[in-house]
């Protein structure tokens, strides 16, 4: 039996934030946080709001990788207000945290950490939850994740529900034309790894497919576009929804190795997941490949690869993803990233440690041992072909 | 903007129905026909709600092409019970007539002609709807949108909104089973025509593009399969969720469109099941259309595993695909094969074209055609010629 959580309603395309003067509700928490309340997004959103008859009040104070005194905070915030709807606004860490928020004002006897999938949460008695990213990349708009950091025991809580996933997610592509060229690429690329590991992970079903495929055409087809030019609206467009359809496939199917191997250099090289993802994904897939050979070859098709046989139609897709990562001047491999030999040998086992201890890989296809784990890390920071 | 709207929760796969189990509430109304509870769908149903802790009651008059009238009987049966939930257990009909009489028993001040996207309705304010198909084809457990008979003015009502989508699907290959192969061909090929439908109209957006295509690649492998072994189980699985699929990309992108135009006015007037009639058009659609949208086309061909150096070879190869998937299922590519004789088909053209003419379905489709065009692609579908005009 599988179970697919998809948000009753996803707006697309140009001016899709319109659709929030359709709202009906009485008063609204947007939960975001300070970089976005300075742009003008907040005001938009809080404009259709009022249009719609609502009324609005905003909590700014989410910072990157939200701690759970925040969320304590933010809940407190929304109990005296008491919003029948949450707007998480913003990247993952904002709807994140309006996840979660929302988690401990309907539940006042919760703590974030007690969140987990076969706990019956029992939401939508006082509120529901609307996400709008403002980045192309995370797919927490649809995921039913949340990753709070418990900055006492220094660690990062990932729990989970299928009752958090949005009432309605909305994505216009006009709140993502101010992104940076650099944050463009590495998100991307994040989009990238997610659909392509969903598309190979063990867990895959229809739905995941249907959506990992198109994303994955939509960033090959216009991640370059949206890079070069920021205001490439249409380019904009597909890149975001790519990260939502990338979102929904892997929220359905987990993680694969690609973020176990980028996880651990992020965590103990200081680096942001988005800038990582990308240069370890082609290494993943060479390893993976002789495990799922025909789902990678799958993959080399629909994005137009001509080749004889799977093994071509792999290494060919391996190229694609290089050329791709060249194209929007990612490095190609850790040791590019300026990272010296000596600092990152002597990270190794810590680095191979910390991969192996990746619960969310288990369904990849292929699962390396510590040493493969040692290799691997290796082969990424010389930035050669995978042979074993 | 638009909108992609689905089901919260889908479940599929083996042992999909075991998910009742888990649903909570007090009263189930299971909304189904005589047939379906006679195959005992309707007890394992029921057995399942009552071991959530539901009480359950059923409601099993739904005719084929539910009339007003059982609509209204529906919700006059749900008023004296209250059900908290509803249970759309069956075919196209079964569902579609949950869907009816559950907003009946929500706005009790409405009648049904009155349903439509723009009126807001404000449903679940006392119940939800989880619908559950026994055959594979016709996704009214991923639409949002019923079709209902007048019987007094003699029309069908196509009625519905967003917000009477299925809070909860379940597609269990199970059920789909017993479907006879006639069946699983007609309901089959309904569904690649709804998806290919949906990845060539002007609305199609990225998410319906999605479901659609892998809904097309579904069917030409594995309907010949479900088709000829009964038992296939992957063949059956696989299908059961293309037709979801197919659904939630038509319903997201398109009205409806040419190939359900035409087969709906042919089907009506010569009194022939809907899947049949709506297949036999779409490689004479393909042929019209791909005039304008030769490159969507390709692209679906392309996804199939055609290689063409060109569109055009691409687009040609995929309506030779096409026949020769409704050959392999012993399904007509031409109305003359379906035992139409000429005369009586040139009788009735002009009504044919009358009637899609009327019909709101084809504002969507890439080319609008006049009259005579029309005309002229009954004539063709009749004999079976490529469209050169």
């Amino acid at each position: 039996m599988w179970e697919l959580t998809f948000p009753r309603t996803v707006v697309i395309g140009e001016n899709a934030l319109e659709y929030l003067k359709t709202v009906e509700g009485k008063r609204a928490l947007i939960v975001t946080d300070k970089v976005i309340h300075k742009l003008d997004f907040v005001e938009k959103v809080a404009n259709y709001l009022k249009e719609a008859g609502l009324e609005v009040k905003v909590f700014d104070e989410v910072e990157p990788e939200p701690a759970i005194e925040t969320i304590v905070k933010g809940a407190e915030f929304a109990r005296k207000y008491g919003p029948d709807w949450f707007i998480g606004l913003g990247g993952g860490s904002c709807m994140d945290a309006a996840k979660a928020i929302w988690v401990l004002y309907e539940r006042p006897d919760m703590e974030v950490a007690a969140i987990n999938p076969l706990e019956k949460l029992g939401l939508r008695k006082k509120a529901r939850l609307i996400c709008i990213p403002t980045t192309s990349g995370t797919g927490a708009d649809v995921t039913w994740a949340i990753v709070i950091t418990d900055k006492k025991e220094h660690r990062k809580l990932e729990n989970a529900s299928r009752e958090i996933v949005a009432d309605i997610v909305i994505l216009d592509p006009e709140l993502t034309l101010n992104l940076p060229p650099r944050l463009t690429a590495g998100t991307g690329l994040d989009v990238l790894a997610h659909a392509v590991e969903a598309y190979v992970s063990q867990y895959r079903n229809d739905f995941s497919d249907a959506m990992a495929i198109k994303a994955i055409q939509n960033i090959f087809d216009y991640l370059p576009r949206a890079y070069k030019d920021g205001n490439d609206k249409e380019a904009r467009e597909k890149v975001h929804n790519a990260a939502t359809m990338a979102g929904l496939a892997f929220s359905n199917s987990m993680h694969g190795l690609g973020h176990s191997l980028g996880h651990p250099i992020g965590a103990l090289f200081s680096i942001p997941h988005s800038e990582i993802i990308g240069v370890v994904l082609p290494y993943t897939i060479e390893y993976n490949a002789m495990n799922a050979e025909d789902r990678y070859a799958e993959i080399a098709r629909a994005i137009g690869i001509e080749a004889e046989t799977s093994k071509e139609a792999i290494q060919n897709l391996v190229k694609a993803i290089r050329d791709l990562i060249r194209k929007i001047d990612v490095p190609a491999s850790v040791r590019e990233m300026g990272i010296s030999w000596e600092e990152y040998q002597q990270k190794l086992d810590d680095l191979v440690e910390q991969g192996s201890s990746y619960i969310t890989s288990f369904t990849s296809p292929r699962l390396p041992s510590s040493e493969e784990y040692r290799k691997l890390f290796v082969y990424a920071y010389e930035g050669k072909k995978v042979d074993f | 903007m638009s909108e992609f709207t689905a089901p919260r929760t889908i479940i599929f796969g083996e042992g999909a129905l075991e998910y009742l189990k888990e649903v909570e509430g007090k009263l189930a109304l299971i909304v189904t026909d005589k047939v379906v509870n006679k195959l005992g769908f309707v007890d394992r149903v029921a057995k399942y709600l009552k071991e959530a802790g539901m009480k359950v009651e059923v409601f099993d008059e739904v005719e084929p092409e539910p009339s007003i009238e059982t609509i209204m009987k529906g919700a006059e049966f749900a008023r004296k019970y209250g059900p908290d939930w509803f249970v759309g257990l069956g075919g196209g009909s079964c569902m579609d007539a949950a869907r009816a009489i559950w907003i009946l028993y929500e706005c009790p001040d409405m009648e049904v002609a009155e349903i439509n996207p723009l009126v807001k309705l404000g449903l679940r304010k006392k119940a939800r709807l989880i619908c559950i198909p026994t055959t594979s084809g016709t996704g009214s457990e991923a639409s949002w949108g019923s079709v209902i008979t007048d019987a007094k003015e003699k029309r069908k009502l196509e009625v519905g909104s967003k917000e009477a989508v299925a809070d909860i699907a379940i597609l269990d290959p199970a059920l789909p089973k017993l479907m006879p192969p006639k069946l699983v061909a007609d309901t089959g090929l309904d569904a690649l025509t709804h998806a290919i439908e949906a990845y060539v109209n002007r609305w199609a957006n990225d998410f319906s593009d999605a479901v659609a295509i892998k809904a097309i690649q579904i069917v030409f492998e594995y309907l010949p399969r479900a088709y000829i072994n009964r038992e296939d189980q992957e063949a059956k699985d696989k299908m059961h969720n293309a037709a979801t699929m197919a659904t939630l990309a038509v319903v997201n992108s398109a009205v409806c469109s040419m190939p359900h135009a035409m087969g709906h006015s042919f089907g009506a007037l010569f009194h022939i099941p809907h899947g049949r009639t709506v297949s036999v058009f779409l490689p004479y659609v393909i042929q019209y259309s791909a005039k304008e949208a030769m490159e969507r086309y390709a692209e679906i061909a392309r996804a199939i595993g055609i290689e063409a150096k060109t569109d055009e070879e691409a687009v040609e190869k995929l309506v030779e695909a096409a026949k020769r998937l409704m050959e392999e299922v012993g399904e007509p590519t031409a109305i003359k094969d379906m035992g139409i004789s000429w005369e009586d088909y040139e009788k009735n053209l002009d009504g044919l074209v009358d009637r899609v003419m009327k019909s709101m379905c084809t504002i969507t489709n890439p080319p609008v055609l006049d009259m005579e065009e029309y005309k002229k692609l009954f004539i063709y579908a009749y004999e079976g010629k490529k469209v050169d005009f």
